[in-house]
């Protein structure tokens, strides 16, 4: 009887919690979204910093010209004078999300601008991120856990560092579709349903289309499956789930114009390919210790072993030899650089150059995923009773991820849903003893208590609602315990109820113990809640383009690219060459609507170089560089006037390094003074006479007195200097876009010329006037 | 080279330029044979009648016989015009003029008609157009059918409405209402008033005409002139409907002139000479390009050729260029405008001089004999104190009787330039090569300019090198030609040229290497000499090539200005830019058609084993339901299959994504639907036996 | 020692053939089904190693689609396999519906990729 009880109770139970989490996680969806809105607030709806400007043009691009033409769309506006098959080479993920998201409005009624549904993209999708954590976490511990991740991944500060509002970048999609892609794995590993399967394939393309990363998806399955086969969980669930995905997934990847034949012939999908016919043999293996008698299958095994070696060792013969025969051992610089984290420092000067190539700090890892940190450790614990197939997935999804994180710091990114995932479980783990013991030694009626517990949390979630979303997380667990005994009842309905109590009281804690435990817990969630907020309005939605400082005289703003661009746009010739160091390419392009000598998609190194070369030459070299890639226009970034960290003279020795790299006659050490880089009157004379120098602080001096430099807090060396070969066309308010122009080449012959024609013009004019008229018809 | 030759294109374009400039050739045939390409009808006739009135009065004044046959058709649309109750004035005005040559067989009836009507339009027309083609046609009716009255009856009213348009300059306005006044619009008005006076009734009251006649000589003062003597009238009403240009605003002046001229008594002091100014200016056009010019000017010289007033000689000579060493004639015709015979006259050549020298004549008054069956003055050999060179004659024509002097205008004295030419005779020429330091010759070579010679000298940057010739005119005077240029040209094309200076009575240069190391880019080698001497009125003017000259220069120093680039000649560096090649990337080969085929039927294979294979185990179709709706439903899912893969398949052929995913998403729908029903009841009727 | 194994391997090809006697029809059906592909793609691989693997697309997508079939047939009888435990409830036929899916999408892909 008390069976029956609380069977209906639990189905009772049962609609609560559906709608409970249904409710929750629309909230988290919002929560996911407003607290991406800062950057919106403060500043106003614009796209960020650098890539973003250039698949905002992209969008724009795609969403005049029709999908066709974007997909074969060469863009001669870069790169001049190579140009850039745009279509070939970008992942065209986010661009086709973002068009989709406009199309539908628009057809919809709802005329909004381009512009701002890529501002919106990236809070929108990061909400789904949070709904698809929260059902990975499910298939891996349990509704409960999954809502706390997906709580915690709505607000971890690394996730919402790419995804703010106008942050438009890739990273914004490709961090949904890499969760959603572990999701449907997890889901077709549990159900083994090729229904999932299928999905899970296409979600990777998915995953393929918005970022280059999804070779971390594509490297970690394999991992998982060799993992499970090792520890001998191999289960034709597991094939069902890694065969087709292999299949269908390599045949989608190629489908995308930027991978291509990549996904079948460069060794970062090789690892695949070996799982998957390690996963035959396995699999027929299995097959036949199941359809044999065990005595004869010891016979089997030797000799299908033996087979299996031979056929293995053949095939990793086959695969070094490919590997071998590929270009760069068949790695990209980017993988390379993974594996090994002095490749990029040591080889490619333009992927160390990139600040977030570098690997992290402590500090950074505390700022990103702050509390979480110390939270994955006791998740992998929890992760490991029981180990299912899932959890394991999960721990190694979480080892692998802190290690490519050590390397860039850019992949602090795939860590944070990891850690989010770990620490949800763990939170809702420990909420989830606690309030048992608590509730246990609570005296009264388990029924009613649960049914108390229930409700109250209900209550709790109308409060909470109203109150502050921010709680969201905290509350989620304190609704958590009747979910989580509900569900072990389910695990073992058949047992008798009462055995289930008896194991139950087992594990109990003592009962302030656990109530100080919760309200530590608590605190830390708060905590949490606290940093990342901070970190959303204050550290992370600043967009770079507008720049903004608080002085004792209130807050400044420094709009001076826009400035700068707008002038550019409105003043010079349509197919004008500007030249600048490859940072400011996209925005040159994206909002000049200039043609640009490089841009941010460094795939042409040599002319990145020459850009290099002609920054760090003197200037009349420069000139002739210049001019040879018919620049009209030279756009330097220079913030010693208003002291803005990342100019051009900070990254002036990244041009020497790359441009030195093609060119030999650039040496570092000529910018160097005793190996300390210096522009004071300490700097080398190569220093002062360089192009980028003398741009920088042309006319510096006439600011004050002294010409005293903010960043780099000294006064700078050569401070009266003319330029020969250029001539300043305009500087930005707060001095930090200064824009140069090339002198044309002065000709001395001509203008003699010109000279004797003009006065044997007039002479003959003269005669003309004085002559009487002559006689046309003649 | 080029530069070379382009000069002397330039010279001889200057020359026929101002040999052009002040000789007016009457009427010739080039005229009828452009005429006849002018006027050719498209399809049997000319656009409008305007045209074909405009075609066959050209024919009509160059007398020729071989007209284009268009009478036919321009007659038929001259009676339709005229039969037409709906007159515009203008139609009827051409067709009028176009039946006045053609004289179609237009019945009485229909010029009466036109008459009346053309009357009524004349009472109450205001505008200058309107009078003008009113009674244009009323004359034009007049004289081609004397039966039909077109008498005015208040020919003074009309001639003083018409008048009142006149403006005191002698100019007219096309209407009352606009004040712009034009020339156009007085020729047209004296043209109209002429008509006037002809169809007048009564006599015209003479104070109108003698006003009129101020007006034709305020009209003629404000005429202009070219400085070669030509005059003619410029429109200044520049906005009017459509601008004429000065050669159909002075014909139309012209027309309107003669004919008012023809139609009243009494002299018009118009002075000769501006008639005679006026042909110039016609003839000075030489042979139009539209027919309309052509036309014009035709028509206009026709009048001038006619007129009351006087008629235009025109002085011309057949051939400008006389040649010394072939004893040239000098040749004079005297003719009128349309080339036909003037009056008896003598033609004196007053005086010649040197063009550009004013005061120093060579000739003082000679008079020319007078061929009369060729109609040529001629003066049978030129004095000596003629020599080669351009000269400017000046010829008077004098009448014999006297009173053809006030009927034709001989225009005083006509300066004609004259060039004469000759051989010119080129002696002791010699090259040499002499030291420097004390001009001892160390070679000479003897050159014989008329012909070829390849002297071949060597020097070294120490030595000189003279080039000397002296040139003689056949009366053996000392010549100066324009150009005498001497080039050195090295081997890698890099030339010099220099200026042969002349020294009295000989031409003679001498290049000091020494001095020249620097310009010649202390290049060494071989320097081929050529040698230039040009002149218009030099009949041997040539570009030879002496020989050449081995140089050895000392080395050239750093910072030596190096040779400069070789000057691309401009038809290189405007004609097409060489084309420029692309390169594709060569297609990969493939494997032979037969390999490829016979591993297509291998690809069969596995599925015949596969088929054969089915048929061994024992395939069974048991599991198809048996009762009808299931069976549709299991059928329409198996053809539902079928058609997403023919809709592949199509896919592969011809369609694009968005058009197969849009037809996969009604299929896949459809065969969901089905596929669930089927299997479902498969599902069933499974559980069933396993309950069962 | 060699006699033996070949004697062993002989007893043990014996008991395979019989074990598989034992299969079920449609699990046969299959199993023919997966060999078929399994050749064609082999077929197609020997034909690149000779005459070179020029329209890559195509020859991937040849290759592939067969070997996606295998795989996809082989899940299928992974499924409806009445000895395996693992997919008690899962009906065939549910897992028919995926197979049919799964195969519409590679293909849907193939035609796609052969360009």
């Amino acid at each position: 009887m008390a069976a029956s009880e609380t069977s209906n109770g639990t189905a009772l139970r049962y609609a609560f919690g559906n709608v409970l989490s249904f409710f929750i996680l629309l909230l988290i969806g919002v929560l996911a979204f407003s607290i991406r809105l800062f950057s919106v607030i403060k500043y106003e709806s614009v796209i960020h910093e650098f890539d973003p400007y250039f698949n905002y043009r992209v969008t724009q691009y795609l969403t005049k010209n029709g999908i066709y033409d974007f997909w074969n769309w060469f863009d001669d506006r870069t790169w001049y004078p190579l140009g850039r098959v745009i279509g070939g080479t970008v992942y065209p993920g986010l661009t086709l999300t973002a068009g989709t998201l406009y199309w539908i409005l628009n057809s919809l009624n709802i005329p909004l601008s381009v512009e701002t549904v890529c501002v919106f993209t990236a809070p929108i999708f990061s909400a789904f991120a949070s709904w698809a954590t929260y059902l990975l976490t499910k298939e891996v511990k349990g509704a409960g856990a999954g809502l706390t991740a997906a709580v915690l991944l709505a607000m971890v500060p690394s996730y919402i560092s790419r995804s703010v509002a106008g942050s438009y970048d890739n990273e914004a999609v490709a961090i949904f579709a890499l969760i959603f892609t572990f999701f449907l794995y997890i889901k077709t590993l549990n159900t083994g349903s090729l229904f999932y399967a299928t999905l899970n394939a296409i979600a990777y393309f998915y995953m393929v289309c918005s970022w280059g990363g999804y070779t971390f998806i594509i490297n970690l399955i394999p991992m998982h499956v060799l993992l499970c086969i090792v520890t001998g969980r191999y289960s034709s669930r597991l094939y069902i789930a890694y065969a087709p995905l292999v299949v269908l997934g390599t045949l989608l990847a190629s489908l995308v114009p930027v991978v291509g034949f990549n996904a079948v012939l460069t060794s970062e999908h090789f690892g695949s390919f070996l799982v998957f016919i390690i996963i035959h043999v396995v699999a027929l293996v299995y097959y036949i210790k199941g359809i044999l008698s065990p005595k004869m299958f010891k016979v089997a095994v030797t000799l299908v072993l033996s087979i299996g070696l031979v056929v293995c060792c053949a095939v990793i013969a086959v695969l070094v030899a490919l590997v071998a025969s590929s270009p760069t051992k068949g790695w990209s610089g980017r993988s390379l650089s993974l594996l090994d984290p002095t490749y990029a420092s040591k080889y490619i000067p333009i992927i160390a150059s990139v600040s977030e190539h570098q690997p992290p700090t402590w500090p950074s890892y505390f700022m990103d995923i702050n509390v979480l940190a110390f939270l994955v450790p006791a998740g992998i614990i929890a992760c490991f009773s029981p180990l299912s197939d899932a959890s394991s997935f999960v721990v190694l999804y979480i080892v692998t991820s802190v290690y490519f994180s050590g390397v860039m710091v850019r992949l602090m990114l795939v860590l944070a849903p990891a850690a989010c995932i770990m620490s949800g479980i763990a939170l809702s783990a420990s909420f989830d003893v606690f309030t048992r013991s608590i509730k246990f030694q609570l005296p009264g009626v388990k029924g009613n208590s649960q049914v108390d517990a229930g409700d109250t949390s209900s209550e709790g979630v109308v409060a909470q609602n109203e109150v502050a979303k921010t709680d969201k997380n905290e509350e989620a667990l304190k609704e958590r315990p009747s979910k989580k005994n509900r569900k072990k009842e389910k695990e073992h309905v058949e047992k008798p109820f009462v055995k289930a109590q008896i194991k139950k009281r087992l594990l109990v804690l003592p009962f302030e113990a656990s109530i100080i435990a919760i309200l530590l817990l608590i605190l830390l969630g708060a905590f949490y809640v606290v940093h990342s907020v901070w970190a959303a309005a204050e550290a992370y939605s600043a967009p770079s383009i507008v720049l903004t400082s608080y002085s004792h005289d209130g807050l400044h703003v420094f709009d001076d690219f826009r400035e700068a661009y707008s002038w550019l746009s409105h003043n010079t010739e349509v197919d004008d060459k500007v030249a600048s160091w490859w940072d400011y390419g996209y925005q040159t392009t994206a909002m000049a609507n200039r043609t640009v000598i490089v841009d941010n998609n460094t795939w042409n190194n040599t002319h990145i170089a020459t850009v290099g070369t002609a920054m760090s030459s003197p200037e009349k070299a420069a000139w002739e560089i210049f001019d040879s890639l018919d620049v009209k226009y030279v756009l330097v970034v220079f913030g010693g006037l208003v002291g803005y960290p990342s100019d051009d003279i900070n990254k002036f020795l990244w041009m020497v390094r790359i441009g030195g790299g093609v060119f030999p006659h650039i040496k570092e050490p000529d910018y160097l003074r005793d190996g300390q880089y210096r522009i004071d009157s300490q700097a080398t004379p190569t220093m002062l006479n360089c192009l980028m120098y003398k741009l920088s602080y042309y006319r510096f001096v006439e600011t004050d007195g002294k010409a005293f430099d903010r960043v780099r807090r000294t006064e700078i060396g050569k401070k009266h200097f003319k330029l020969t070969h250029f001539e300043e066309v305009f500087t930005t308010h707060h001095w930090m876009v200064r824009i140069y122009k090339l002198k044309p080449q002065k000709n001395r012959i001509r203008g003699k010329a010109k000279k004797s024609r003009s006065k044997a013009s007039s002479t003959t004019s003269t005669k003309r006037s004085e002559t009487q008229r002559k006689n046309p018809w003649h | 080279m080029a530069r070379n030759l382009g000069g002397f294109l330039v010279l001889f374009l200057a020359i026929s330029i101002c040999e052009a400039a002040s000789i007016f050739q009457p009427i010739s045939d080039s005229h009828r044979s452009a005429a006849l390409e002018l006027f050719s009808p498209t399809d049997g006739s000319f656009g409008s009648l305007e045209e074909t009135y405009e075609a066959l009065r050209t024919f009509e004044i160059l007398g020729i016989k071989k007209r284009p046959d268009i009478s036919a058709a321009s007659c038929q649309s001259v009676s339709e015009t005229l039969g037409s109750s709906t007159l515009s004035l203008k139609d009827v005005f051409h067709a009028l003029k176009v039946n006045s040559i053609l004289k179609c067989k237009v019945n009485d009836e229909t010029f009466q008609g036109v008459a009346k009507r053309l009357k009524a339009v004349l009472n109450d027309a205001s505008s200058l157009l309107d009078f003008y083609y009113s009674i244009g046609s009323l004359v034009l009716i007049k004289d081609q059918n004397s039966g039909v009255d077109v008498l005015l009856h208040d020919a003074d009213g009309v001639f003083r409405s018409i008048k009142a348009l006149s403006q005191s300059d002698g100019r007219w306005r096309y209407s009352s209402n606009n004040p712009e006044s034009s020339t156009y619009a007085a020729g047209l008005a004296l043209e109209a008033l002429a008509g006037t006076v002809s169809l007048a009734s009564s006599e015209i009251d003479q104070s109108l005409i003698v006003t009129l006649k101020n007006d034709i000589v305020k009209l003629f003062d404000s005429i202009e002139k070219y400085d070669d003597g030509s005059f003619y009238f410029d429109e200044k009403l520049v906005d009017a409907r459509e601008h004429q240009g000065p050669l159909s605003t002075t014909s139309s002046v012209v027309r309107g002139f003669t004919a008012f001229a023809s139609v009243t008594s009494g002299s018009i002091n118009v002075p000769g000479d501006k008639i005679l100014g006026l042909a110039k200016f016609f003839l000075g056009i030489g042979i139009p390009g539209n027919s309309k010019d052509f036309f014009n000017q035709i028509d206009s010289l026709a009048c001038l050729e006619s007129n009351r007033v006087s008629v235009p000689l025109i002085l011309s000579l057949p051939a400008t260029v006389l040649s010394l060493t072939k004893k040239d004639q000098l040749k004079v015709k005297v003719n009128t405008v349309l080339g036909s015979s003037a009056p008896p006259l003598t033609v004196k050549l007053v005086r010649a001089f040197i063009s550009g020298t004013k005061d120093s004549s060579v000739i003082e008054s000679l008079e020319l004999k007078f061929d009369p069956e060729t109609a040529v003055h001629f003066l049978d050999v030129l004095p000596k104190s003629v020599d080669v060179g351009n000269y400017k004659f000046v010829f008077e024509i004098v009448l014999h009787d006297s009173e053809d002097k006030n009927v034709y205008a001989t225009g005083g004295q006509t300066q004609v330039p004259v060039f004469v030419t000759g051989l010119i005779k080129i002696d002791n020429a010699e090259i040499a090569v002499l030291d420097s330091d004390h001009g001892s010759v160390e070679t000479q070579k003897q050159l014989d300019l008329a012909g070829e010679n390849a002297v071949s000298l060597s020097a070294n940057h120490l030595q000189k090198l003279r080039l000397s010739f002296r040139l003689a005119t056949p009366r053996g005077n000392i010549f100066k030609p324009h150009q005498a240029f001497l080039k050195l040209r090295h081997e890698t094309k890099v030339e010099h040229i220099f200026v042969v200076g002349n020294s009295g009575k000989q031409f003679e240069i001498i290049l000091d290497f020494l001095g020249l190391v620097e310009k010649f880019f202390y290049l060494s080698g071989r320097y081929d000499i050529e040698l230039t001497v040009g002149d218009a009125v030099m009949e041997n003017s040539f570009l030879r090539a002496v020989g050449h000259v081995e140089l050895d220069l000392p080395e050239a120093p750093e910072k030596a200005p190096r040779p400069p680039p070789l000057a691309v000649d401009p038809s290189s560096r405007y004609g097409p830019k060489a084309e420029i090649t692309h390169i594709f990337r060569s297609p990969e080969k493939r494997p032979p058609q037969e390999l490829s085929l016979a591993f297509l039927g291998l690809t069969l294979l596995p599925l015949v084993g596969f088929l054969i294979g089915l048929l061994r185990i024992g395939v069974n179709l048991k599991n198809f339901p048996t009762s009808a709706v299931p069976a549709t439903f299991a059928l329409l899912f198996h053809l539902g299959i079928a058609a997403v893969l023919l809709l592949y398949v199509l896919f592969w052929l011809k369609l694009d994504l968005f058009i197969t995913l849009k037809t996969l998403c009604f299929l896949g729908t459809f065969l969901m639907f089905v596929g669930h029903r089927i299997l479902s009841h498969l599902a069933s009727t499974s559980a069933k036996l396993k309950s069962a | 020692m060699v006699k033996s194994t070949s004697k062993e391997a002989h007893a043990l090809f014996h008991s395979l053939r019989s074990a598989y006697a034992a299969t079920p029809t449609n699990l046969k059906i299959i199993d023919l089904y997966v060999v078929f592909s399994v050749f064609t793609a082999l077929i197609q691989v020997v034909y690149m190693a000779i005459v070179g693997s020029f329209p890559f697309n195509s020859f991937l997508s040849g290759v592939l689609s067969c070997i996606g079939t295998a795989v996809l047939a082989v899940c299928l009888r992974i499924q409806v396999n009445k000895e395996n435990k693992e997919f008690k409830d899962l009906p065939p036929e549910r897992a028919f519906a995926d197979f049919v899916l799964c195969n519409l999408v590679l293909h849907l892909v193939i035609m796609n990729f052969l360009g």
